[in-house]
């Protein structure tokens, strides 16, 4: 692919040692193109999390490589810059420095890299963009829990990065900030081509996007494109206890449905999971 | 729980548990040393007879003078079986600042009490004896010799005494020592034995009655230190209280926040059903906790200290201690009242937490006002030291402390100084100021008066006034200044007449406008000095706080009521071309090698007194300071602990280590300048405040300069980047991973 994104060839990584030692990352790969936008599904503990800190260079594999812009991670030399420039982070608690303002959050990744005047025009613009150019004076505990995840994606955009990267961003939001986020990331994506990687058990969070990839004991499951929402759910339906008592007992669960009705929804199911 | 709530934060209990000990150790050190001062002081005039003659109104044997001749009328009182005189003076040596000289004539009783534990005893002129610590500091032994203001003498032998300030001298004959005190034909004091020891109080009434300057003391009931005391004991616990202070503001800081750091905690715990009883005693008994485990490592660290001091070589001798149970359970108890002090205010806080508030809590509030501060010039920085106002306030006060405890102490000795120089009204361009040289103090500098005539015919010189300086010090006049001084001599125009006359006759004084003041005296009325009564004829002012405490009177007189007839303190030198001062002090150098001749103007800054000033501040700033300096680091690592997430969170958005260390000392710093800057205050308001008690316009002389800011503050910033190193190192060291985990 010309313009690869993201790489991981075997990524491995291993916490601890001998008899203690977990397997988060068990040999990983996974490809991901410029302007995707895309999902890491799993429960807690499959190690989506430890892929995102992987990628963004919060932490080191302990074997397999991690490619991210062009650049080996394990062999980076300027971590700072690459976490500064490349990346940007979204996290489930907005943690945005309780005595900055809105304006101010957003300049905390220029400091050091823009002047003070320039800084402060990008973070304008920047809060405009998430639609809180008004709020630009207010201190985090002024702001709505929405409003607050909306300052935190402005800051993790502050040096325009090529990656974002979102862990459980709607995670302590209600449902209607929630959704407005997964719009703002959606705009985003469609509007700035930001490459945008989102980590979420939410399966609703992981509809909003173009693809989801399922995670389980730190390996990859499934990794499939949302092109047609109908599939998607079929094979929703498919990886429901439901889906899996039709393919296992082959519909003895199902009395109450008429047999071509059982034999139909049976061979469409058969289907899909072969396609897996 | 209590022990595993202190172990949850090791570095913070440490520190503070070190904040403590310093307070503890400072009382049980200069507890010990005071003691010390106060016993081995007290006796060292080598006692070994049943009765001690000194001067009467002598503040001790150091200032006491009496006539040689009174040994005949003391020998003949009945009852006394023998008599030895003594002679007894201080000396500053190179190696040693304070180098005791006793005189006493060979093979007398007095002279026995020096144990010879190598060599020979002293027999004849020029001979001198050391004792064991005074030949270690001087790194000298038996047939070397030492050079007391020039003279040779040779080391005949070396004893022992059991005596630490004893054996930091050296034993002369009588005439030497008389020599060397400058004390023709007088002696200190004198050493009686009696016949029969149950006739001792009818021998001692009977020598009282011999002549009213005499006082009697029983050899083994004698100290002459009594009267020191209260006072060395005073001093110990003003230095003390100092640290203790900061200490306690420490204590009172780590509480605070292990309170506010468990505030979802202690909601829990009330949820639960605990009362507040309960919370209150949960946060004392930590508070109590540490300061004990500071107080026990304290008493160590103070024993330690003392043991330290009483080694080093020179002084060790004066700095012995003397350790007794009172003294460690003082430490101890000390530690304790830190705990509930230090405690208290936290535990009243936690115990009036809201449930359901404290259940809320999240760490890190933020008021509106913290965006007063911009975000450029530090303003993160303070925002951070903003938010919390109560730890800041309790940091800023520590450091704050030793601030004003470096400006009071060093604008009072530059007060001082300055004020020195000006004796006299010495202080103008082309004077000097002439004093004995290498004397331990400079009431003891004497010179011989018939230097003026020799000094008047030099060429060059205007005019001499010749001064001699006295002192009285008791219960009713705390600190009064006797200046004996020619009313012809050039120096009489210094005295300003505010009222009244000059001085015309030996009875008659001229006291200056504070004592007047002071002791509620006026033109016409008798004061009585030392038994003598004078009349006061005019009132005079100066501007020097000490000469404006005390009186002047005609040079004879004084030198008649001081009993130090044809001696001086000073010879001031007043020049005729103020260009030519510098070779006029030259010369007067050469020709008087005897003497320490300065200009006027940096004459204070000449003496040892000024040396010894510094050091005192020295190692009391030094300690505030220390004491600040743990209480900042401390501070500081809470705040880290506290901003674990956010510094994950400034990590992850790309934030350099050193951006983040950068942050830490700057938090640091400004909380260091803030503190300095109210500390300078508040030891102005101090000094103030102080010159305003009684009788202290006669002593306090203050004087203020920018320097004297600039170096406290300095100080400071130095603490405060000092402290702040660990914390902003171990911050930049968070994993961005493990800090964003961070609960």
């Amino acid at each position: 692919m010309t313009d690869e994104l993201i790489r991981t060839v075997n990524l491995t990584k291993i916490y601890g040692a001998g008899e203690v030692a977990v397997r988060a990352l068990d040999g990983v790969n996974l490809t991901v193109a410029a302007g995707e936008f895309l999902a890491v599904m799993g429960p807690s503990g499959c190690g989506k999390s430890t892929l995102l800190n992987l990628l963004g260079a919060l932490d080191r594999p302990t074997s397999g490589e991690v490619w991210v812009a062009g650049e080996n991670l394990a062999r980076l030399k300027n971590v700072d810059a690459f976490r500064a420039k490349t990346v940007g982070f979204v996290f489930q608690l907005h943690n945005l420095l309780p005595t900055l303002t809105a304006l101010e959050n957003v300049e905390v990744p220029m400091q050091g890299h823009l002047s003070a005047s320039k800084r402060r025009m990008r973070a304008r613009e920047l809060l405009a963009l998430v639609g809180l150019a008004d709020r630009d004076a207010a201190l985090p505990n002024q702001l709505s829990g929405g409003q607050r995840q909306r300052v935190a994606v402005a800051r993790a955009l502050a040096n325009s990065p090529a990656l974002l990267l979102a862990d459980e961003p709607t995670g302590s939001l209600d449902s209607q900030s929630g959704e407005e986020i997964l719009a703002l990331l959606a705009g985003l994506n469609r509007t700035q081509g930001t490459t945008i990687l989102i980590v979420t058990h939410d399966r609703r969070v992981a509809q909003a996007t173009q693809r989801i990839v399922r995670m389980s004991d730190g390996r990859i499951i499934s990794d499939h494109r949302l092109d047609d929402p109908l599939e998607e759910d079929l094979r929703t339906l498919a990886n429901s206890r439901l889906g899996q008592a039709i393919l296992e007992h082959n519909g003895v669960a199902l009395k109450h449905l008429c047999p071509d009705e059982r034999i139909a929804l049976q061979r469409l199911l058969e289907r899909l999971a072969d396609r897996g | 729980m209590i022990l595993k709530n202190l172990w949850r934060r090791p570095m913070r209990s440490l520190l503070t548990i070190l904040g403590i000990a310093i307070g503890v150790a400072t009382v049980v050190s200069l507890g010990a040393m005071a003691e010390g001062m106060i016993r081995n002081y007290g006796t060292v005039v080598g006692l070994s007879n049943d009765l001690l003659v000194i001067q009467a109104n002598a503040l001790d044997p150091l200032f006491s003078t009496l006539d040689e001749e009174m040994a005949l009328r003391i020998q003949a009182v009945p009852g006394v079986e023998a008599v030895d005189p003594g002679i007894y003076t201080w000396i500053a040596t190179e190696e040693m600042p304070f180098f005791l000289i006793f005189g006493y004539p060979p093979g007398s009783a007095a002279a026995a009490h020096y144990r010879i534990v190598a060599g020979k005893p002293v027999t004849g002129p020029k001979q001198i004896a050391l004792g064991r610590r005074a030949a270690e500091s001087l790194k000298k032994t038996v047939d070397d010799t030492v050079r007391l203001y020039g003279v040779p003498y040779r080391i005949v032998g070396i004893y022992e005494t059991g005596q630490g300030m004893e054996e930091s001298g050296g034993l002369v004959t009588l005439a030497d020592g008389q020599e060397i005190a400058q004390k023709p034909r007088k002696v200190s004091l004198f050493q009686v034995a009696v016949r029969q020891k149950s006739d001792i109080n009818q021998v001692k009434q009977r020598i009282e009655t011999l002549d009213k300057t005499l006082s009697v003391n029983i050899a083994s009931e004698y100290n002459a230190a009594e009267q020191y005391a209260g006072l060395m004991q005073g001093y110990a616990w003003g230095i003390a209280a100092v640290a203790i202070i900061v200490g306690g503001l420490g204590m009172m800081n780590a509480m605070v926040m292990s309170v506010l750091e468990r505030t979802r905690e202690i909601g829990t715990l009330r949820a639960l059903g605990w009362r507040r009883r309960q919370i209150v005693m949960m946060i004392l008994g930590e508070a109590v906790m540490l300061s004990l485990i500071g107080g026990v490592v304290g008493v160590a660290i103070g024993v330690g200290l003392t043991e330290l001091a009483a080694s080093a070589p020179g002084v060790g001798a004066f700095m012995e201690g003397i350790y007794s149970a009172g003294l460690f359970a003082q430490g101890l108890f000390t530690a304790f009242f830190l705990g509930m002090i230090g405690g208290a205010y936290p535990a009243w806080r936690a115990a009036n937490l809201l449930p359901v508030e404290s259940l809320r809590y999240e760490g890190g509030s933020s008021a509106d006002s913290a965006r007063r501060f911009r975000l450029t010039f530090g303003g993160q920085a303070l925002r951070n030291l903003w938010r919390r106002r109560t730890r800041t306030i309790l940091s800023a006060t520590g450091i704050g402390i030793g601030v004003a405890t470096l400006v009071m102490l060093a604008s009072m000795s530059k007060g001082i100084m300055g004020q020195l120089n000006l004796l006299a009204g010495s202080g103008s361009p082309g004077n000097i100021t002439l004093m004995q040289k290498k004397v331990a103090d400079l009431s003891l500098s004497t010179l011989d008066e018939r230097m003026v005539a020799q000094i008047q015919a030099m060429p060059g010189v205007k005019s001499v006034s010749p001064f001699l300086m006295g002192f009285v010090m008791s219960a009713d006049m705390p600190f009064f200044l006797i200046g004996g001084i020619d009313p012809n001599s050039s120096a009489m125009a210094h005295y300003r007449l505010v009222e009244g006359r000059s001085i015309a006759r030996p009875n008659e004084i001229l006291i200056g406008k504070t004592a007047a003041k002071n002791y509620k005296v006026g033109i016409g009325d008798t004061l009585t000095l030392y038994d003598n009564r004078y009349r006061i004829v005019g009132l005079y002012e100066t501007g020097v706080a000490y000469e404006d405490g005390g009186c002047i009177m005609a040079l004879r007189e004084a030198q008649r009521l001081l009993n130090r007839p044809r001696s001086l303190s000073f010879i001031f030198v007043d020049v005729i071309d103020p260009d030519q001062v510098e070779a006029v002090r030259a010369a007067l150098e050469r020709r008087f090698p005897e003497a320490q001749v300065s200009l006027s103007s940096q004459f204070a800054q000449d003496t040892d007194s000024q040396k010894q000033l510094d050091a005192m501040i020295a190692v009391i700033g030094g300690l505030a300071m220390l004491v600040g300096g743990i209480v900042v680091a401390n501070t500081m690592m809470m705040s880290i602990y506290e901003r674990t997430r956010e510094i994950g969170t400034l990590r992850a958005l790309g934030w350099p280590k050193r951006r983040i260390l950068g942050q830490v000392v700057q938090e640091s710093l400004w909380l260091c300048l803030v503190a300095g800057a109210f500390g300078s205050c508040f030891g102005v308001i101090t000094v103030w405040g102080m010159s305003r008690l009684p009788f202290a316009d006669a002593i306090i002389a203050v004087s203020w300069d920018a320097q004297t800011f600039a170096n406290a503050i300095g100080i400071a910033l130095v603490v405060g980047l000092l402290a702040s190193f660990y914390p902003a190192w171990r911050a930049s060291r968070l994993q961005p991973v493990e800090a964003l985990r961070y609960e």
